[in-house]
């Protein structure tokens, strides 16, 4: 059986992990970390040595502009052990033109190439929050653009994920299928853009999942 | 679950039986030789017969949850069963939880077929 692990870079996004390893990324424990999508506030902030409260994240939200599309600024890493006293941990690069900053690790080979998707909920079969488009797909605002083998460019503008629609999903190898025995280290950037203007705030989650098979 | 997930029987007559956990049916290691026929497990407790193909293959679809209140989790969302015959693919796309079953065709020159690890395929 072929297993992931997801990881974060926290510490220099131009260094991958076979490279940098834990002293640039961290393991996330999926049952337990999560991430904070936040504007950020003298509260919430990299290296919190707390859990933030849902006061301090509510007083953090991001402002709809009137007048442009407002980027998502900060993506925070809340990691349960909070090893050395730090709760939070800014994922370096989120949304920049940078490589090597959410990461996909396999330990072994697929039939089909991994692929990272986004739902209203573990049910895996609505895509209908405000946050992935309201049901038009197109229209989600998570924004999402594979960096296995290589940059996203400045500005990348990336897929809107949203449901399972093949424009919708994102594959994790750059379209070069699955995954050999010795499985793979597979890479993506994501960001969160909120349309000018958008009419109706919201505090939503929504679940990202990554498909893979196995022999 | 207490049925093999799978059961091959050989030309020779031998036969092999999968083991009973999605993440490891034991179809990977199963040998590679002439098959006669294969049964493929159902959620309904019965079973899904194939024979008369060139080669044959089986795989399975994960998802893993990565954010939510279920992250961490991974499930077992599709099993798939294929025939390859004269050129052509047939496969059967089976979800899980409802049992529902998907009959598919393509020709193995089919970009989504080429692209399948072909270490899938038995026979």
């Amino acid at each position: 059986m072929t297993y992931m692990q997801m990881l974060v870079n926290i510490v220099d996004p131009t260094i991958s992990y076979a490279v940098g390893g834990l002293a640039d990324y961290m393991l996330v424990d999926l049952t337990n970390d999560y991430l904070i999508w936040t504007a950020g506030s003298t509260d919430v902030v990299d290296g919190m040595t707390h859990e933030p409260t849902q006061t301090e994240l509510t007083n953090a939200s991001p402002i709809i502009s009137p007048s442009a599309p407002v980027t998502v600024p900060l993506c925070l890493l809340m990691d349960y052990s909070h090893t050395g006293g730090i709760y939070t941990h800014s994922i370096k690069g989120m949304g920049d033109n940078q490589r090597y900053v959410f990461g996909f690790s396999f330990d072994g080979a697929t039939v089909q190439e991994p692929q990272l998707e986004a739902w209203d909920d573990a049910n895996v079969n609505t895509a209908n929050k405000n946050v992935l488009g309201a049901g038009t797909p197109a229209n989600s605002m998570i924004k999402a653009v594979c960096t296995t083998v290589g940059l996203p460019g400045d500005n990348w503008i990336g897929s809107c994920l949203a449901g399972s629609g093949a424009t919708r999903v994102l594959p994790l190898n750059a379209g070069l299928g699955a995954l050999g025995s010795g499985g793979a280290d597979l890479y993506a950037n994501l960001k969160i853009v909120i349309p000018t203007n958008y009419a109706t705030p919201a505090i939503e989650s929504f679940v990202l999942v990554v498909r893979y098979s196995v022999i | 679950m207490n049925n093999p997930l799978f059961i091959t029987m050989y030309e020779d007559k031998t036969i092999y039986y999968g083991k009973k956990n999605y993440d490891d049916s034991g179809w990977k290691e199963m040998p590679n030789a002439p098959i006669q026929k294969v049964f493929f497990y159902i959620p309904t407790m019965d079973y899904l017969g194939m024979m008369g193909y060139e080669k044959y293959g089986r795989f399975v679809e994960f998802i893993q949850m990565v954010t939510g209140d279920q992250a961490g989790q991974t499930r077992c969302e599709f099993v798939y069963f294929l025939g390859k015959r004269h050129g052509r693919i047939t496969q059967y796309k089976m979800n899980v939880a409802s049992g529902n079953i998907v009959i598919n065709e393509f020709d193995e020159t089919d970009k989504y077929i080429k692209s399948l690890n072909p270490e899938i395929w038995k026979g």
